[in-house]
């Protein structure tokens, strides 16, 4: 059943009550009155002939009065005719009674009061003299007579009126005993229709308390909530189902509301905040309202060599790699620290109520272990490193003040070589002002010719020729002197200044090499360094090219020096092609510093390169020590055994020249000759390079 | 169950018999005094109410004394209970009468009339005065030859009689007729007889008991009319001897006279056939000697003790006698 019957039969009900009881009180009261009414005109009408008798009794008793008065001689014919007038009338009268009442028409009174009137009649016949006889009835008798007469009359009168009375009352008792029937009957219908009623209303409510309980439940977020009555075929189910269906939208719609959240806030792939939950984090830990006030430490942290990872061993390796720093970054702090990651291999760790620096870096310091250490991806060995800038939220007036501290120790960390941590502190920021300071100057340094290359001469150490010079660039800073590649070299590279550096570099040197031919000077080849990542990109090996030519110069006037670490990646390294390619276009490839990486001698063959730099390390105080000089020896006969030229780098003595000489290598750079000179100098270099030649060799001839 | 109905049938039969007994004694007694429903006529004397209504006329009518100065209600006055409040009556010719005049009504039983019986007949009664020299002084024919004369008496002796008309024995007969019809009227004491316990005072019930116990009264006094219509010697001092004078057989030197009914004997003052007795109270203190002291004969009488409170009571009882209405309307007589 439907709630609206529920609610509505009850009513229709109650109101079929009222107007049943209404109809009843008001039909039994109008039949009561009616018969009220008719008896009282049965009454009336009875009265009316009662009355007449009675008139017509006076008057007979009247006239027989007048007679026995005796008063005067009235004819018999006369009182005969006026007596039988009165008789036949009273008779009449009687008859009418007979006819006219049905509850009066008793007849057993009838026929009393037929044979009173008539025991008078007679009498009075007798007193009169209509019937002659010897017993004469006396006035006293005829008076009783006709008081028995009129007694009789009265009676019935007054009986018609006591049962009229009678019957009135009886009808009002009867009305009376109806309307309490009614009365009763109403009260036992309307209480158990109220009841039902009730019961239904109470009902209701609490079906519609239940639904508002569901409601609040729901609206409190238990979106699980199932509400009764969802059975229920009628409204109430519909609701019931209703508020279901609104739950499970509300549930998706929370759902959805919170991965949305989820997503705008954390990082898909790690599961680390995002950088928007990591400022909206620090506003409210440095909120002076919500009053944290606890000093709170930042943990910047950027991966090193991720880049490297990513092109090299694809995304996905990268992802691995970015996956596995979120694992280990969020399983090394606490529940009420939060991890996020702000870029794309940058992290940073909110570590909540920590003031001891110590604390920090020895925290840091094994997150860049941990991440530090090399795992298994898809068979391959991923390793990254790790630079943390530390930064406390007592440096800062606000969260971009710390992150910008953090950022800085990280900047500062970075320049001081991968897997290194820095807590920003005053002096930090200072230094970090003098690298920015140094930054902004090697932006100009490199427009306005201060980072130019020197060169070092390359000599034959038989010969006394020079066949080469390694380009090698040098800041001449107007304040700080002359700065090395180690201080400015990371700073450029980290500031995309590198490739604008190199070309600085590869300018400077092809003008070099040509202002030396064309002073006369046989400078053979300019050896020139490029990173790993700038021999992957073959728009600098195309430039190197275009330049070379527009110069007139021909490639193999160029050597192309690179580390041995370039060369330990496989043959689909973009480095490695683009090397391939350089040299068939008649560039010389050199592998520095030979002996240190992991150049195996496979990749040695395979490139072909056309010239080894064995490393300083190697030379130096290998005359002291005969496994170091074997070591070396070993070396120079590899590359003799292989057809590559070998050149030996930090020759600083005439003794290590000597050694290196008889190890069978005849090529040497080193201080031994001469340091990296500007350009002119390396002009004035050598033409007393040339003088002392052409002296010694005089001397020897001489 | 049917036996235990029957038992209790048998005891409510024996209740009502038992006070059906109570009330029958006194309801027997009082029988005694019920007034007769019916007023007798005799044989040749009948009844009609013209006649009667012609009687009144007569009755009524002066022109029936010789000097038409007295009718028969001048000494029948109905005011007085049909008597006149005078020891004795003065006749046409303002001769005083030898009697109280007695009363005319409840006569139509009455086997003998006047106070000493002389007359056997109302017939007899009525023309008596009418002729006697002391009292009305007329003769027929002179009554009869004055009523010829007036028209209206002619048409109503022709309704009354008809084909007889206007004679002497039609005039007689007229009066006997309205002279039978008088009847004392309703009394409380008849409504008391009746049944009506509250028409008469308890001291009046009270007297009725001596009247009809102790007192002895109901002797003589009895029946509705309380007259045994005979005659006694009750011890008056007087030289009439009554019915002696007429009766033979009554012995002689006796003073005997008719008992006279008591109804309306309130109003038919003075008593006894003298007159001699001016109040009820003479008259019971009369009763209560057994006569007049001295008188040198035997009487019917002996001294009654009447207790002071039994006087008044019978007085009280008396005057239930006194109908409710004594008022008898006069007629118009015919002049022309």
């Amino acid at each position: 059943m439907s709630i609206r019957s529920k609610i509505l039969q009850p009513s229709i009900a109650l109101i079929c009550v009222g107007l049943l009881t209404v109809a009843w009180i008001s039909l039994s009261s109008l039949n009561a009155n009616q018969k009220v009414l008719s008896r009282y005109d049965e009454v009336y009408f009875e009265t009316k002939v009662f009355e007449a008798i009675r008139a017509d009794l006076t008057a007979l008793q009247a006239f027989g009065d007048e007679v026995l008065a005796f008063n005067q001689v009235i004819a018999p014919h006369r009182i005969n005719s006026e007596f039988s007038t009165y008789v036949e009338r009273i008779g009449h009268r009687i008859s009418d009674l007979t006819s006219v009442t049905s509850e009066a028409a008793d007849p057993a009174e009838i026929g009393r009061l037929r044979r009173a009137f008539s025991t008078w009649t007679q009498a009075l016949e007798k007193a009169l003299g209509i019937v002659p006889s010897q017993f004469v009835p006396s006035r006293p008798h005829l008076d009783i007579l006709a008081q028995t007469v009129q007694a009789e009359v009265a009676m019935m009168h007054e009986r018609a009126l006591a049962d009229a009375a009678a019957f009135g009352t009886r009808s009002r008792a009867g009305l009376v005993s109806n309307l309490t029937v009614a009365a009763v009957m109403m009260v036992v219908l309307l209480a158990s229709v109220g009841g039902f009623a009730l019961r239904r209303s109470f009902w209701l409510a609490n079906a519609m308390r239940s639904l508002a309980v569901a409601m609040e439940r729901i609206r409190e977020g238990r979106f699980d909530t199932r509400p009764d009555h969802a059975e229920r075929r009628d409204e109430l189910g519909e609701i019931s189902r209703g508020v279901m269906a609104f739950s499970q939208n509300l549930l998706s719609l929370t759902e959805a509301k919170e991965r949305i959240e989820y997503m705008a806030l954390n990082d898909a792939l790690t599961g680390l905040a995002n950088r928007t939950k990591l400022t909206s984090f620090l506003t409210w830990l440095m909120d002076p309202e919500t009053d944290q006030g606890a000093i709170f430490a930042v943990m910047h942290l950027d991966l090193d060599r991720f880049k490297e990872v990513n092109d090299t061993q694809g995304h996905a390796a990268g992802d691995a790699v970015l996956a596995r720093v979120g694992k280990v970054l969020s399983r090394n702090i606490r529940k009420t620290d939060l991890a996020a990651r702000v870029g794309g291999d940058e992290f940073v760790l909110v570590l909540r109520d920590t003031s001891e620096q110590a604390d920090v870096e020895a925290l840091a310091e094994r997150v860049i272990e941990e991440v530090s250490q090399p795992f298994e991806f898809s068979g391959e060995s991923l390793r990254v490193g790790a630079s943390i800038g530390i930064a406390f939220s007592n440096t800062a007036a606000d969260p971009e003040e710390v992150m910008s501290n953090a950022d800085i120790a990280l900047y500062l960390a970075k320049g001081a070589g991968r897997g290194c941590q820095r807590v920003f502190t005053e002096q930090t920021g200072s230094e970090y002002a003098d690298r920015k300071r140094l930054l902004k100057d090697l932006r100009l340094a490199l427009v306005n010719g201060q980072v130019r290359p020197f060169f070092q001469p390359q000599v034959d150490g038989i010969t006394n020729k020079i066949v080469g010079a390694e380009a090698l660039v040098r800041w001449l800073h107007p304040e700080r002197g002359v700065l090395s590649p180690a201080q400015f070299l990371d700073l450029a590279h980290e500031n995309g200044l590198g490739d604008l550096l190199t070309e600085v570099v590869i300018n400077a040197s092809i003008l070099a090499l040509k202002t030396w031919r064309e002073s006369g000077w046989d400078v053979p080849v300019v050896s020139l360094n490029f990173t790993a990542r700038q021999l992957r990109n073959p728009d600098i090996m195309e430039a190197l090219h275009l330049h070379v030519e527009e110069a007139g110069l021909h490639p193999s006037d160029i050597a192309i020096e690179v580390l041995e670490t370039v060369l330990f990646g496989d043959e689909n390294d973009g480095a490695f092609a683009n090397l391939m390619s350089m040299q068939k276009h008649g560039f010389r490839v050199e592998l520095d510093d030979f002996g240190t990486g992991h150049a195996s001698i496979s990749t040695l063959r395979k490139l072909k390169v056309d010239r080894v730099k064995v490393d300083r390390s190697f030379v130096t105080g290998a005359s002291e020590n005969p496994e170091q000089e074997q070591l070396l020896g070993a070396l120079i006969d590899l590359c003799a055994k292989l057809d590559i030229e070998c050149l030996t780098e930090g020759v600083e003595t005439e003794t290590d020249k000597s050694l290196l000489l008889s190890l069978g290598c005849r090529y040497f750079q080193g201080y031994a000759y001469a340091r990296p000179m500007e350009v002119d100098a390396f002009g004035a270099w050598m033409d007393q390079w040339h003088e002392t030649q052409a002296l010694q060799a005089k001397a020897v001839r001489s | 169950m049917r036996v235990m109905s029957r038992a209790m049938l048998a005891f409510a039969a024996l209740l009502t018999v038992a006070a059906g007994a109570l009330a029958a004694v006194e309801g027997d007694v009082r029988d005694g005094f019920r007034r007769p429903t019916v007023i007798p006529f005799p044989e040749g004397a009948p009844y009609s109410p013209q006649a009667a209504a012609l009687g009144k006329l007569l009755f009524f009518d002066p022109r029936l004394s010789g000097a038409q100065n007295l009718s028969c209600a001048s000494c029948h006055n109905p005011s007085f209970g049909w008597e006149v409040p005078v020891p004795r009556a003065l006749g046409s010719l303002a001769v005083e009468l030898q009697r109280h005049v007695p009363t005319v009504e409840n006569l139509a039983e009455a086997p003998r009339l006047t106070w000493d019986g002389r007359q056997t007949s109302i017939e007899q009664q009525v023309l008596s005065p009418i002729v006697h020299p002391d009292e009305m002084n007329a003769t027929m024919e002179q009554v009869i030859d004055r009523l010829l004369r007036i028209p209206k008496y002619r048409k109503a002796f022709r309704t009354a009689f008809p084909g007889e008309g206007l004679v002497a024995e039609n005039v007689v007969a007229s009066l006997a007729t309205y002279v039978r019809t008088l009847r004392s009227g309703w009394s409380p004491f008849d409504d008391w007889v009746a049944g009506d316990e509250d028409a008469i005072s308890a001291a009046a019930k009270r007297g009725f008991e001596f009247f009809i116990g102790e007192g002895g009264c109901a002797a003589c006094h009895a029946g509705w009319a309380f007259t045994d219509h005979r005659f006694y010697d009750i011890g008056l001092d007087t030289n009439d001897p009554g019915r002696a004078g007429v009766d033979d057989s009554e012995p002689a030197g006796r003073r005997a006279f008719k008992t006279p009914g008591l109804r309306n004997i309130a109003l038919r003052a003075p008593y006894m056939h003298n007159g001699s007795q001016s109040d009820l109270v003479g008259v019971l203190h009369h009763y209560r000697n057994g006569g007049a002291s001295d008188l040198g004969r035997q009487v019917d009488i002996a001294p009654v003790r009447i207790p002071l409170m039994a006087e008044m009571e019978l007085i009280a009882f008396l005057k239930t006698l006194t109908a409710y209405d004594a008022h008898v309307s006069q007629p118009s007589l015919p002049v022309k």
